[in-house]
């Protein structure tokens, strides 16, 4: 037994904190829309309110609708691809994303050690760098019409992602 | 519910039992991979870079997830603890933790270091193996202490073990022994050691007498200076044989004393809680708490000079305990007050057998006096010819119930009841005293132990 094994509990993190920072990240997720003139302001209102609601019930389909609405707002406006509000909408419906995950966990009342969440954030940081990468290869990619062939490969591609997807899910089941 | 409902449930709750005995995906992973790859094929198929970048974290993040390997059962060890503690003891306790191949995350439920109980759930990293923490008992009696509910989570939370409900483990915890200066007891003769000085003649330290040579005495019990001074007034030999002295002492004596404890009512000094007790449930200000910890206190303080100390219970005659002496008697003595904390309920008919009391033991009786029973069994045993002490530990000052309206008419006839029968206690000749941490006690014992005083059943 090392030294470095054996951990002192009692101090730490409430634990709301992961519902905190689904909160506020949603909120944030939600408040980057008005950024943009033309998102409906009942849709965005609906949204805030379900960011609000989110951090109560993080164990059901509410944190995959919030995301999922937000995704769909963004992805309707038009304007440059790589526009802030995209930039930024990429860490935060990640975060909604991870903090859910960890407050279905977590109950409200627990304790956190600090250290526990350093693997899931270096993951976040490491995911995080990959998607600006791809983003910062796409702003250099010139744009127009694609080849046939590669229209025809991400079609497969696409279809290939959705079948690993399926059984994935089914496997873990 | 029908009893085809019943079934249904149960074996959805069994059912349910066994997916969390295992490593289960989370709504999590479902979530990261259907929205991930949903929109990221949205935006290849709509020509659309926002969707794809949207979606690549979720499905990345899902995907690293998934691939690194999670299994092996998550296991605890508890390290072994004293099986019987002290109120107000601290231990350290270690866990040992197996999270299992691939895990992150450790929920585990363990006690919190500032407050008894099994406290929160505490979540720490999966590399931790032992967990440490300091475990302290406030109050006496046998509690849960230790619920070690577990569940382990892989990365990213999105892989799950758990949770499982951990064994209950539940530990004894003795009543604080709070020492009394201990005070003579009217001493019997029973047995000839003891710290009490008897009547008799023995082989005690306490001079009793200086008197002439008997056959029999022992030679070095001659006090030869009053002999030499008696001597010199001899007219012949035989005159000096006479004229011989010798010192005599006082026999060493122990004493009984039978503690008797009124488990049947527990209450505080709020009326209005009075009807809110629960079995197996002691106040924490209230009689049983106070007549336990005298009772604690007054066998430890005459167990110590030698005495012998009986317990009876008056509710529940079956956990009394026969007169006895030494160290371990004390250690009995404290866990059946355990056990009659326990099992402390309401019983209409209090029992003191003749039996129950050994000649001439004092009798220490323990008791709010909410009933008439008690005065009743209390008087009988004076009546045997016990020497009784009644101790009140009803609190002295009572509080009508806030929300009656006739919460102060009720505590004027209670009062009003239990001087009655306190009065009833002295007009038997039971001398009647309240705890004040045993102050007054030791005190009454000392005066009914003073030689001047005629004791019933005393030899």
């Amino acid at each position: 037994m090392t030294t470095e094994s054996v951990v002192e509990l009692g101090r730490g993190w409430p634990g709301w904190v992961p519902r905190l920072v689904l909160m506020l990240s949603g909120l944030g997720a939600a408040g980057v829309l008005l950024l943009d003139p033309r998102v409906n302001g009942i849709a965005l209102g609906f949204l805030i309110a379900f960011a609000l609601v989110v951090p109560w019930v993080p164990a059901t389909p509410a944190p995959a609708i919030l995301i999922g609405g937000i995704a769909v707002a963004v992805a309707a406006g038009n304007g440059d691809v790589l526009r802030p509000e995209v930039l930024a909408e990429i860490p935060l419906l990640h975060l909604v994303h991870v903090s859910a995950s960890f407050g279905a966990l977590v109950p409200v009342r627990a304790v956190i050690r600090p250290g526990a969440f350093a693997r899931p954030l270096r993951r976040f940081v490491v995911v995080q760098a990959v998607t600006f990468a791809v983003a910062g290869v796409a702003a250099l990619l010139p744009t127009g019409r694609n080849p046939t062939v590669v229209e025809f490969a991400g079609l497969v591609a696409s279809t290939g992602l959705v079948g690993v997807a399926i059984w994935l899910v089914a496997r873990r089941r | 519910m029908t009893r085809a409902g019943a079934r249904v449930r149960a074996w959805q709750e069994q059912r349910g039992a066994l997916a969390r005995q295992a490593w289960r995906a989370t709504d999590a992973l479902r979530r990261g991979l259907v929205l991930g790859v949903a929109l990221v094929v949205g935006g290849v198929l709509l020509h659309s870079l926002a969707p794809v970048l949207l979606g690549a974290p979720l499905l990345a993040s899902s995907a690293l997830s998934l691939l690194i390997p999670v299994g092996g059962q998550p296991r605890t060890t508890i390290r072994p603890l004293p099986r019987t503690v002290e109120t107000g003891q601290r231990a350290r306790l270690l866990v040992d933790v197996e999270p299992g191949d691939g895990a992150e995350l450790v929920a585990i439920r363990l006690p919190s270091p500032h407050r008894s109980g099994v406290g929160p759930v505490h979540v720490v990293p999966a590399t931790a193996t032992t967990l440490a923490t300091n475990l302290r008992w406030d109050a006496w009696g046998e509690h849960a202490e230790l619920r070690p509910d577990l569940m382990v989570a892989g990365p990213d939370g999105l892989l799950a073990y758990g949770p499982m409900v951990g064994d209950e483990a539940r530990r004894a915890v003795l009543p604080q022994v709070r020492p009394l200066p201990p005070g003579p007891l009217p001493p019997r003769s029973a047995g000839l050691v003891g710290a009490h000085r008897s009547r008799r003649a023995g082989d005690g330290i306490d001079l009793r007498n200086i008197r002439p040579y008997q056959p029999g005495d022992r030679l070095r019990r001659v006090d030869w200076r009053t002999t030499l001074r008696a001597g010199s007034r001899a007219v012949d030999a035989d005159d000096v044989l006479n004229t011989l002295y010798v010192r005599e002492r006082h026999a060493e004596a122990d004493a009984d004393i039978i503690i008797a404890l009124d488990s049947r009512v527990d209450v505080n000094d709020k009326l209005g809680d009075w009807s809110l007790g629960e079995p197996g449930f002691v106040r924490p200000n209230g009689t049983l708490n106070t007549s336990v910890h005298a009772a604690t206190a007054l066998a430890a303080s005459y167990l110590r000079q030698g005495d012998r100390v009986g317990f009876v219970d008056l509710g529940r005659p079956q956990f009394s305990l026969p007169s006895g002496a030494g160290r371990r008697h004390l250690m009995r003595l404290r866990h059946r007050m355990l056990v009659c904390a326990q099992n402390a309920g309401w019983a209409p008919r209090p029992v003191l057998r003749a039996e129950q009391v050994p000649p001439g033991a004092v009798v220490i009786v323990l008791s709010p006096f909410l009933d008439d029973a008690v005065v009743g069994q209390t008087l009988l045993a004076v009546r045997r010819g016990s020497v009784v002490l009644a101790v009140d530990v009803l609190p002295a000052d009572l509080v009508p119930d806030p929300e009656n309206r006739w919460g102060d008419a009720v505590r004027q006839v209670i009062t009003g009841e239990h001087e009655i029968r306190l009065a009833a206690l002295r007009g038997g000749g039971v001398p009647v005293v309240s705890w004040l941490d045993g102050v007054e006690v030791v005190a009454m014992l000392r005066r009914l132990a003073a030689p001047g005083r005629r004791l019933a059943g005393r030899r």
